[in-house]
């Protein structure tokens, strides 16, 4: 036993020496930090900064890249993140219930919590709605709103925040990001000709942001809120 | 004169926070238990960044990040002591004994 | 060095010591513990880089949610590394 947990270790030590050698090799080859002439510098990043604001459509150029440029890798990670939650929720279902002795919650953080949630939950939205102009957007907001349905979880129990809604709800509320992300790409083909490309119109434009951002926000919300649920046992797929 | 007197006080709350700061980690280094550390840092911790977010609001002024900062502050006032009282109270109601003077000659 | 690049450096040098807190701790609920932390110093330097985007993700995600997720599945399945 002692003589292959020792082959183990050094066979797992030389595989990392192995992985590391083409790593470091990789990094070595990268361009300085913030050179100039970098490849992401020299093309990518000068263009987007340029034409950034009125092609990309919002003030805010990391919205702009994330929804127009690349608006297909954050479909990408979207569905990602969809994965993710239906994945937890397989594996979850499999475990059974520990049954631990909860402990009773503390009438005082019962009510500084009911306080602050519904404050979270504002700034949340506001996180989303304004994501083309303020640092922020769907994944940040979406974030904000699953830690607060999180900390509700945690002090008031899972079992009401889940039941705020049907499992099968819930199911939608989670899709609810890679549906609206497709619908906009879709509308975006029929309007531009594109896929997941954005009306020159203005409001057009901007509403069709917001929606998706909202669609992104609560989607990735409610996956969060899901793997919690997932893992703490109260909601099985 | 007045700008004086503003940088005066801002740099005086600034300090003074620090202050707070440095005692809560003292005391969470060195106090002899869970409940004593806890007490240490939750109280130093809100009042030393109280302290010091107060003086950034006076700094930036009302028409700046100031009123943001006190939202920031109000916020705090209500989040690090419910922090502190769940923490104690987790601990207590899982069977940890605070200290007392009788074992404090081994513990320490 | 100008404060800007200390502040850089003393916010590397508490990830890195993070970092290597969390690879050779053997309580795994103080990993989860430590990992907020070391999420927690990532967002300053998210935010300090002048990226409050990631900052804001790092903080809800990386100190708030994955915490809570990693401590509920240590209550379940144990807290000692094997």
């Amino acid at each position: 036993m002692n003589a292959r947990r020792r082959t183990a270790r050094i066979l797992a030590f030389a595989l990392l020496a192995a992985l590391a050698g083409p790593l470091i090799h990789g990094v070595l080859q990268l361009p300085a930090p913030g050179s100039a002439d970098a490849p992401a510098h020299a093309n990518v990043t000068a263009n987007y900064v340029e034409r950034g604001a009125e092609s990309g459509g919002a003030e805010n150029l990391v919205t702009g890249v994330l929804l127009n440029f690349r608006a297909l890798d954050t479909f990408g990670e979207v569905i990602v993140i969809f994965t993710a939650w239906l994945a937890a929720a397989a594996v979850a279902g499999a475990v059974s219930e520990t049954g631990r002795r909860a402990i009773p919650v503390s009438p005082v953080v019962d009510y500084v919590i009911r306080a602050l949630g519904p404050f979270i939950a504002a700034f949340a939205l506001f996180v989303i709605v304004n994501g083309h102009v303020l640092p922020g957007g769907g994944f940040q907001g979406g974030v904000v709103l699953g830690a607060m349905l999180i900390l509700l979880s945690l002090v008031l129990g899972p079992a009401p925040v889940a039941g705020a809604f049907s499992a099968r709800h819930w199911a939608w509320l989670r899709a609810t990001g890679v549906l609206v992300f497709a619908a906009t790409a879709v509308i975006g083909l029929a309007l531009t000709g594109h896929l997941f490309g954005l009306p020159a119109e203005p409001v057009l434009r901007k509403s069709l942001m917001i929606v998706l951002e909202l669609g992104i926000g609560i989607g990735g919300g409610a996956v969060l809120a899901g793997l919690f649920f997932a893992v703490s046992g109260v909601q099985r797929s | 004169m007045l700008a004086a007197v503003h940088a005066l006080i801002v740099s005086f709350l600034v300090i003074a926070g620090a202050a707070f700061f440095f005692i809560g980690t003292l005391g969470l280094l060195r106090f002899p238990d869970f409940y004593t550390r806890v007490h240490a840092v939750t109280k130093c911790d809100a009042l030393g960044a109280g302290l010091v977010l107060l003086g950034l609001a006076i700094w930036s002024g009302p028409d700046g990040e100031g009123v943001r900062i006190m939202a920031l502050i109000a916020l705090l006032l209500l989040s690090s002591p419910t922090a502190g009282h769940a923490l104690a109270r987790a601990a207590f109601r899982t069977g940890l004994q605070p200290w007392t003077r009788e074992d404090g000659d081994e513990s320490d | 060095m100008s404060p800007t690049d200390l502040l850089d450096l003393v916010l590397l040098a508490l990830l890195l010591t993070g970092a290597i807190g969390i690879a050779m701790l053997k309580d795994l609920a103080a990993c989860a513990i430590v990992f907020s932390a070391y999420s927690f110093v990532m967002c300053l330097v998210w935010a300090h880089r002048g990226a409050p985007d990631v900052a804001m993700t790092e903080a809800a995600v990386g100190a708030g949610i994955t915490t809570v997720l990693f401590l509920t599945v240590v209550s379940r399945v144990g807290r000692r590394e094997k």
